[in-house]
């Protein structure tokens, strides 16, 4: 109890404070090691007031001891090595309670006083809050009241003679000491415990990772290096020391002597013997299936330079001569016996040659010659027409149908189509009286503005047919219906019909809010000239036609040279038996020109002056009138008609002036004048050449079918000496309704195909026996034809049910080649024109009104190989044919007479013909007046006779 | 064999149909015999001269054996017939639009 307090045991109690503390380290040492030494302290202190009176202390609370152990016990049943470690524990805690300092108890405080001590474990006191000051007052109350029961009973004396009024209680959280509480009775304790030393939970919490190496305390002496020193060895004496070898082995590798022997693994299985079976090790089983490589190839280079030597550039030449022998060296040669006999080995050599060449030529291609022929008709070539593009006027095709289309000569795609009320004689005289708002319209196109026509030509009635002028473009002429012949001039707009854009979107051309009206519409041009209604022709005029420029017709119907060369003269043909020439230039005696102020005054719709001079007064200067050939019957009602000269065919002109240069050269012997350059020569008609080869004669196909062929030079009549038209020279019927079509070849001048009906044949200028290809009647009515330009042996027949026929005399002549339908109404008329070459367009226009462009193929395009030779030889053929045909017809004729002869002579009526000799003068004289005819004939064509001579024939008769 | 016998040959020849002229040259290209023109003599005999041997050598190549004995050329204008002897060749022309 009043043992020493040594600086030991107050750090031992410091410690038993870190203790409580736990977890915490002490700066003074690890605690198992401080306790270690404090032990070996204590055992040198054993027997010790404090320790006893620990011990006995323990013995009062031995039931809750024994309570913990049996606890303790009971783990130890469960788990043995825990138990040894409780056990430990157990001695522990009873020594513990050794090394608590001498002012400080363990005591046992039931939860009651706890309670009323106000020292409840867990709410008052906890392990770190683990004292408190309880006053002596209390506790003495309390062992008052309690007696022995009282748990401070034991502590009486020392609470009474505490000198200070409280008293520290300490909680003893882990039992370390024992007993659940600790009470001080040392005043100095209780001081420390009211202020424990503020500087450890400062150490730790500043240094608590930082390491402090241990500092070997200073040794003190308690004995144990005696108890050292009598355990070390002494050696007393020296040490002995031995060798031992163990022989070394030497290796098997270089002893031979070693014996092996051969061992039964079966049998000798048990002596330690393992045998190990070679096996593929899976773990090395990896295969390599991708390597990633690179190379790089670093290029070589080298720089390389060579200098060559330039020389000077130096002219030089040479010359050099053919060798050659002298005639002394080639006569030699000649005599030279090998060469005689190079000459004589080689002859039949070149003989063969030679004549093989002539006999038959191997190198004659067959198949360059043949070729052609295949792309003809019915080749592998479409050979269709291909629409092309078609034109309708909403407006005005309406009911109309297409009387006449007509290319412009000049301009490219540009046609004119002129509509026409559909209406037969009947209706139209029935509508005679109405009056017409919308005048009748020939449309001019362009391809470049399918929708709306660039012009429209006003005309005075229906349009039969028009034609441009051949050599002014822009002049127009036009047959009506009511006989009149009309005349635009469109010279104005020109500039609008090339113009490629449709005018009518040229809207850029205006300021906004500034647009004419009129220039996007079509304009109307009104007609310049009709001619007189008195003096043309009664009935609808029927064909109209140009006379081409190079010659011209005089009053007197003479051709003459047309000096001026551009076309001034029409011809016109009507249902009224007559054939008109009119003149459109202003004649000789021309009025005088109008003034300008005039010319406002008459000409008040802005209709072009072209023609002023003619309007209503226009009369032809030629007519010709058809008369029937014999009494009684119809008069011819010409509705075609075709004249041999073409427009741009030089051939007379040319022909002409090669007799007029040979004539010249005759008579003025070498004193040759160019007849252009005459100049006595002007441009008046009346001293204009005439043409000699110019044709007068003329066919005209009529209302009856017929093909008339007629002379439009009028004669003189001997008695009243007044000039009428001969009769025809011929005429018979050769179609089956009117004509509709009269046209000649563009190959052959004389070869006039002609179409009316349901027939059309094909006849030729001069042979009047026959036609040359007469084909079956058609299923439908024909309604027009045309030539191909191009091939000679092709030409166009559209028919009255839309459809078109295509005939090559070449591939066939009784049939057409092909049959296209264009149109689901008839079509009216046809006009093809070579655009380029290659291409051909075929203008059909049809009874609605709408005019169909179609591309001619190319196989309708291209002549077949010798295709004119062909045609030609076809056509001489059947002229040839025609010849015999006469012939026969002649022979038939004379066995039919010599018959009727034979038959009379028979019958006794009459004797046997003996000719008086008045019969045979009358024969002979009706002989020489045929002779006289032709001889007429011949010299008129040799130009020595004059034209209007009539032959002298002497009457026949009497 | 004369050379009387050479001229009735070659008169045969140029008689033949179409024939338009005939010429001898030596191994050397040189014309010994002609009825052309001098220029068109010299400018057939050095170029067919060349023809000929580069034909012959051509023979000879394929077939040493073989020999060259005749050839023909067809033109446009006219077939040239040629005839290559050893030191010798002789030349024709025919012309072959004859009809």
């Amino acid at each position: 109890m009043s043992a020493p307090r040594t600086p030991t045991k107050s750090a031992g109690s410091k410690e038993s404070e870190s203790r409580n503390s736990r977890g915490s380290i002490g700066p003074a040492g690890t605690p198992p090691i401080g306790s270690g030494k404090r032990r070996s302290t204590a055992g040198s202190q054993l027997g010790s007031p404090v320790a006893r009176s620990g011990t006995a202390s323990v013995a009062s609370p031995s039931g809750t001891r024994d309570k913990l152990n049996s606890a303790t016990l009971k783990q130890n049943a469960t788990s043995p090595v825990p138990a040894v470690k409780s056990a430990t524990e157990r001695v522990e805690i009873a020594e513990n309670a050794q090394f608590l300092p001498s002012g400080i108890h363990t005591i046992f405080i039931s939860s009651a006083t706890q309670q009323a001590m106000q020292l409840c474990v867990d709410e008052d006191l906890t392990q770190e809050n683990n004292a408190k000051m309880i006053d002596k007052e209390i506790l003495l109350n309390d062992i008052q009241t309690n007696g022995q029961g009282s748990n401070f009973y034991e502590f009486q004396q020392q609470i009474q003679n505490y000198p200070e009024n409280e008293i520290a209680i300490i909680y003893d959280y882990d039992y370390f000491y024992s007993q659940n509480f600790l009470i001080c009775f040392d005043p100095k304790l209780k001081k420390f415990i009211e202020n424990p030393p503020v500087t450890l939970p400062i150490q730790e919490s500043d240094e608590v990772e930082q390491y402090v190496p241990p500092v070997p305390k200073k040794w003190i002496s308690l004995g144990s290096e005696v108890e050292i020193d009598n355990e070390r060895l002494i050696l007393n004496r020296s040490l002995k020391s031995f060798k031992i070898k163990v022989p070394t082995r030497i290796s098997t590798t270089l002893t031979p002597n070693e014996k092996f022997k051969d061992v039964d693994p079966d049998i000798d299985r048990k002596k330690n013997f393992i045998s190990i079976e070679q096996y593929d090790d899976k773990q090395f089983d990896l295969r390599k299936m991708e390597l990633d490589l690179a190379i790089q190839a670093a290029p070589e280079h080298r720089e390389n330079f060579s200098q060559t030597i330039w020389r000077y550039p130096k002219n030089q030449w040479t010359q050099y001569e053919a060798r050659s022998f002298t005639e002394d060296e080639k006569a030699k040669s000649m005599t030279d016996p090998e060469l005689i006999n190079m000459v004589v080995t080689s002859k039949d050599l070149f003989k063969e040659a030679l004549q093989q060449n002539i006999i038959h030529d191997p190198f004659y291609i067959d198949w360059n010659e043949l070729g052609g022929n295949l792309d003809g008709l019915g080749g592998p070539g479409d050979s269709h027409l291909k629409e092309y593009q078609s034109f309708s006027s909403i407006k005005q095709s309406r009911d109309k149908i297409v009387t006449c289309v007509q290319w412009h000569p000049t301009l490219r795609g540009i046609i004119a189509v002129s509509l026409a009320a559909g209406q037969g004689f009947d209706e139209r005289t029935d509508n005679l009286s109405r009056i017409n708002t919308s005048p009748p319209l020939i449309l001019i196109w362009s391809f470049v503005d399918p929708i709306q026509p660039k012009l429209y030509l006003e005309a005075p009635d229906d349009i039969q047919c028009f034609q441009f002028s051949p050599t002014d473009p822009h002049i127009i002429a036009g047959g009506c219906v009511n006989g009149q012949i009309v005349m635009w001039d469109i010279k104005e707009y020109e500039e609008r019909i090339r113009n490629p854009r449709g005018d009518h979107r040229d809207k850029d051309l205006f300021i906004p809010g500034f647009e004419d009206e009129n220039f996007f519409q079509t304009p109307h041009i009104r007609f310049c000239a009709v001619s007189s209604i008195e003096h043309g022709h009664s009935e609808p005029i029927t064909d109209l036609q140009w006379i081409p420029d190079h010659y011209q017709v005089t009053a007197q119907g003479l051709p003459t040279e047309n000096l001026a060369m551009n076309c001034s003269q029409i011809m016109t043909c009507a249902f009224d038996n007559q054939v008109l020439f009119w003149e459109t230039r202003v004649p000789r005696a021309g009025v005088k020109p109008l003034s300008k102020k005039e010319r406002e005054i008459i000409n008040p719709m802005g209709v072009p002056l072209t023609f002023k001079h003619l309007d209503l007064i226009w009369k032809p200067f030629l007519r010709v009138t058809l008369q029937s050939p014999e009494t009684g019957t119809v008069e011819f009602a010409p509705r075609k008609f075709s004249i041999r000269e073409t427009q741009g065919d030089r051939d007379v002109l040319n022909q002409e002036d090669k007799e007029l240069f040979e004539k010249k050269k005759d008579t003025s012997l070498g004193q040759f004048v160019n007849p252009l350059d005459d100049p006595n020569k002007t441009l008046s008609q009346a001293k204009a050449k005439v043409l000699q080869n110019v044709d007068t004669f003329f066919y005209i196909g009529t209302e009856d079918g017929q093909l008339v062929y007629q002379d439009w030079m009028p004669q003189k009549d001997q008695d009243s000496t007044k000039f009428f038209t001969p009769k025809a020279a011929w005429s018979t019927i050769v179609v089956d309704g009117p004509v509709v079509a009269l046209k000649r070849s563009p190959f052959f001048k004389d070869v006039i195909l002609v179409a009316g009906g349901w027939m059309f044949q094909i006849w030729r200028e001069k042979i009047h026996s026959g036609s040359l290809l007469h084909a079956a009647p058609l299923k439908e009515k024909i309604t027009d034809v045309e030539w191909s330009p191009t091939r000679p042996g092709v030409f166009y027949i559209s028919k009255q049910n839309g459809s078109i026929d295509i005939w090559d005399i070449i591939d066939r002549t009784h049939d057409a080649s092909i049959s296209q339908s264009i149109s689901s109404s008839s079509v009216t008329f046809l006009s093809i024109k070579v655009i380029s070459s290659k291409q051909q367009l075929l203008a059909a226009g049809d009874s609605n009104g709408t005019l169909h462009i179609l591309e001619v193929p190319w196989a309708l395009r291209q002549p077949v190989n010798q295709e004119l030779n062909l045609v030609t030889n076809y056509l001489e053929r059947e002229t040839e044919r025609r010849a015999f045909v006469k012939h026969r017809w002649d022979l038939r004729e004379e066995e039919k007479r010599e018959k009727e002869r034979l038959a009379t002579m028979k019958a006794g009526i009459a004797p046997s013909h003996i000719s008086t000799q008045e019969e045979i003068d009358i024969r002979m004289k009706s002989e020489y007046n045929e002779f006289l005819q032709f001889e007429f004939g011949v010299l008129r064509e040799m130009g020595l006779r004059d034209e209007n001579e009539a032959p002298t024939v002497t009457p026949a008769a009497t | 064999m004369t050379q009387a016998e050479v001229d009735d040959t070659l008169k045969r020849i140029q008689e033949h149909k179409g024939v338009q002229g005939y010429l001898i040259i030596n191994n050397d290209g040189i014309p010994i015999r002609s009825n052309l023109d001098a220029s068109l003599t010299q400018q057939y005999a050095a170029l067919i001269k060349s023809l000929s041997d580069k034909a012959r050598s051509t023979i000879r190549e394929i077939d040493p054996t073989n020999e060259l004995v005749f050839f023909r050329m067809r033109t446009k204008k006219h077939e040239i017939l040629v005839a290559p002897e050893k030191e010798y060749t002789m030349i024709v022309l025919q012309a072959t639009d004859v009809q």
